[in-house]
């Protein structure tokens, strides 16, 4: 058989393939991911040294348990052509643990959103040019006096809170939380301990460069700035403006503040106001005015669906956030889509669990239970919860018969069967899932991988000549003749 | 800065300087190859949640076996060690990525990217799973011609192959290609 030589590309006709292929083809490759991935290399390249894995051990040792709510930070960009990476060390592990997240600070600002954790400690470790972190103000007081974030994979760092603004050129900087010794939760003392480079710390009124092995507090610290970066780390949070326009009376962590327009001088940190009968959680922001607008769930709702369409994810998830406390088909879509949002776009499975979880017990009857159920043991598969998943399966099949969804839940149930051996219930589910022709080609495979035969896989190459599957089943067929 | 370094311009010189233990040699190598590794890794059907890992990966290998870096071109060199991660990377994922397949889960695609770049993503998703449900050796011609836009004589240099070779698998893989994306509704 003569096959065509230089046939003309895919890319240059005009088929829907062709114009997927020309779409695909045209993506560059980012400046700022090759940055990024030679920090990555570059720190593989040189392994870190031995010196420093000891100070962050023993610094997590010292701290012990901490209790930590779920947090917010924001990090701004002094340059915003750069690319930066924000590195998170690990708990008693790395010094530097693989990338956490990386910012392209196009709009100078990124938004942080952490996930609750209980127990633990960690350093952040910002490497790159000129970055600033400022205002990491938004957090909650904690039983201990330490701010803590984590990100995502178990990943966290500790920070301080209010006016402190660092800047690091070009350096590595571990923020690491004081030993016990300097009393943490009593005394809020505050450790900086630099091992490459320079940092500038500055506060209001002054500015202090410290270079590698140096760390801070020193001999030289001026009781001006440690009684700064001390009152910082004590949490002895700055107030902002909070203004809260709605109508009807307001309050504000359960005091009446009258009717609005309100403005007023709040502790930065998380409050609760209370307008038209919704309680919505607002996080005051130091250095600029927090502003709140009441709105109906449904402009919570809408305001929610065109951050997500423009990107703003950090913004939808605190859209939907005030939206959730309401009843009714408001907060069942707030919940099922915040948990939608959480799996999919902060890849936060287990944030998601919680949303499709407090769905099913505010709203055991809500008129989107198939779909968080479908969901919600997606997101067990996720988290390797396979008991739990296939719980949530029987009880899906059980209580939605006529789902045109149920094929695939029969399919995917038979194959956590398969995956635990359990061949002969798996069985079932896939002579279930062949009759839906949507995945009869997967289920036949599957059940044929469940025989183990030649003649199963011959069997399914006969149905499925060019299958999903074909391929592989050549090769497993080739390899017996072998 | 290495002064020795900043002055060699070839591929080879400077593989051999990093062989000599001198990282800013590497540093150009991964400079002038960086897009290249990160191209051919997408091209070759990894999602982009993970092409940071695989051009990490390929350039550490890289830099660990570049002694081994003796003739040739080194982007041909580095594309076999890209190419060959890929298909492990493929080879080993596990039954979480069955599930996703199975349930038409689309891979992670940037939050936070405006309109344009989100539908580019998207796109690049959608042929990065097709790539990815291709047998490998169809799979690397089919994205050297297809993606690349080599030549026949190129792509056989690039796998040490007969150039006919190169045209009968392009045949079968151009097949598969478009078999996986009608099943996935992409005609």
């Amino acid at each position: 058989m003569n096959f065509p030589r230089e046939p003309q590309r895919l890319r240059d006709g005009s088929s829907p393939l062709g114009k997927l292929l020309k779409t695909h083809s045209e993506i560059s490759e980012p400046d700022f991911a090759k940055q990024r991935v030679w920090q990555r290399v570059s720190s593989q390249l040189n392994a870190p040294s031995k010196l420093k894995l000891p100070l962050l051990g023993l610094a997590s040792m010292a701290l012990g348990a901490l209790l930590v709510l779920g947090l917010t930070g924001r990090l701004s960009f002094s340059n915003g052509d750069a690319a930066y990476t924000v590195l998170l060390a690990a708990r008693d592990s790395q010094l530097i643990d693989r990338v956490g997240k990386t910012f392209t600070p196009s709009a100078g600002t990124a938004d942080l959103h952490f996930q609750s954790f209980n127990s633990g400690t960690g350093a952040l470790v910002l490497r790159n040019e000129a970055v600033t972190v400022v205002a990491m103000a938004n957090t909650q007081v904690t039983q201990t006096g330490a701010h803590a974030f984590t990100l995502g994979q178990g990943r966290l760092a500790l920070s301080t809170m209010g006016e402190v603004t660092v800047t690091v050129s070009p350096t590595t900087l571990t923020f690491l939380q004081a030993s016990a010794a300097v009393a943490v939760s009593a005394e809020g003392q505050l450790t900086i301990m630099v091992e490459e480079g320079s940092v500038m710390l500055r506060s209001p009124r002054e500015t202090v460069e410290l270079r590698a092995g140096q760390q801070w507090p020193t001999a030289t610290t001026s009781p001006a700035l440690k009684e700064t970066l001390n009152a910082l780390a004590l949490m002895k949070s700055p107030t902002a403006r909070l203004q809260v326009q709605a109508s009807g009376p307001v309050t504000v962590d359960g005091v009446a503040l009258g009717e609005p327009p309100i403005d007023a001088q709040m502790h930065i940190g998380g409050h609760t106001v209370e307008a038209l009968g919704i309680q919505q959680r607002v996080d005051v922001v130091a250095e600029k005015t927090t502003r709140l607008d009441v709105s109906t769930p449904r402009q919570m709702i809408e305001e929610a669906r065109q951050l997500q369409k423009t990107g703003n994810v950090a913004g939808a998830v605190e859209a939907y956030s005030r939206a959730t406390s309401t009843t009714g088909s408001s907060g069942e879509i707030a919940l099922y889509e915040r948990g939608l949002l959480r799996r999919r776009s902060l890849h936060d499975a287990s944030g998601a669990l919680s949303d499709f979880d407090e769905y099913r017990r505010r709203f055991p009857d809500g008129s989107l239970s198939a779909e968080v159920s479908l969901t919600r043991m997606e997101v067990l598969l996720e988290l390797n919860r396979h008991e739990l998943a296939l719980k949530q399966m029987s009880e899906f099949l059980d209580a939605f018969p006529d789902s045109e969804r149920g094929a695939e839940v029969h399919l995917m149930r038979g194959e956590v069967l398969r995956s635990q051996g359990a061949c002969g219930s798996a069985l079932s589910d896939f002579a279930e899932a062949k009759r839906d022709p949507r995945w009869a080609d997967d289920a036949t495979w599957f059940a044929a991988q469940c025989d183990g035969s030649s003649s199963a896989t011959r069997n399914y190459l006969n149905s499925f000549p060019s299958g999903v599957h074909s391929a592989d089943a050549r090769a497993l067929l080739q390899k017996d003749v072998k | 800065m290495n002064a020795q370094a900043a002055e060699i311009t070839t591929d080879s010189g400077l593989a051999e300087r990093a062989s000599a233990g001198d990282q800013h040699a590497f540093s150009r190598l991964f400079d002038a190859h960086f897009s290249f590794v990160r191209g051919v890794a997408r091209n070759l059907g990894t999602p982009d949640s993970e092409l940071d890992d695989v051009v990490q990966e390929t350039f550490v290998v890289a830099f660990k076996q570049i002694g081994k870096f003796t003739t040739g071109k080194f982007s041909t060199w580095v594309y076999r060690i890209t190419s060959n991660l890929v298909a492990n990377r493929h080879r080993s994922r596990g039954i979480r990525t069955a599930f996703a397949g199975i349930f038409g889960q689309q891979p992670q695609v940037h939050a936070s990217a405006p309109d344009a770049e989100f539908e580019r993503a998207e796109t690049g998703a959608q042929v990065a799973q097709v790539l990815a449900s291709m047998a490998h050796k169809k799979r690397e011609v089919f994205a050297l011609y297809e993606l690349e836009g080599l030549s026949g004589e190129e792509i056989a240099e690039r796998l040490d192959c007969k150039v006919e070779t190169v045209w009968s698998r392009l045949h079968y893989a151009r097949q598969e290609f478009e078999d996986i994306a009608r099943k996935r509704g992409l005609t």
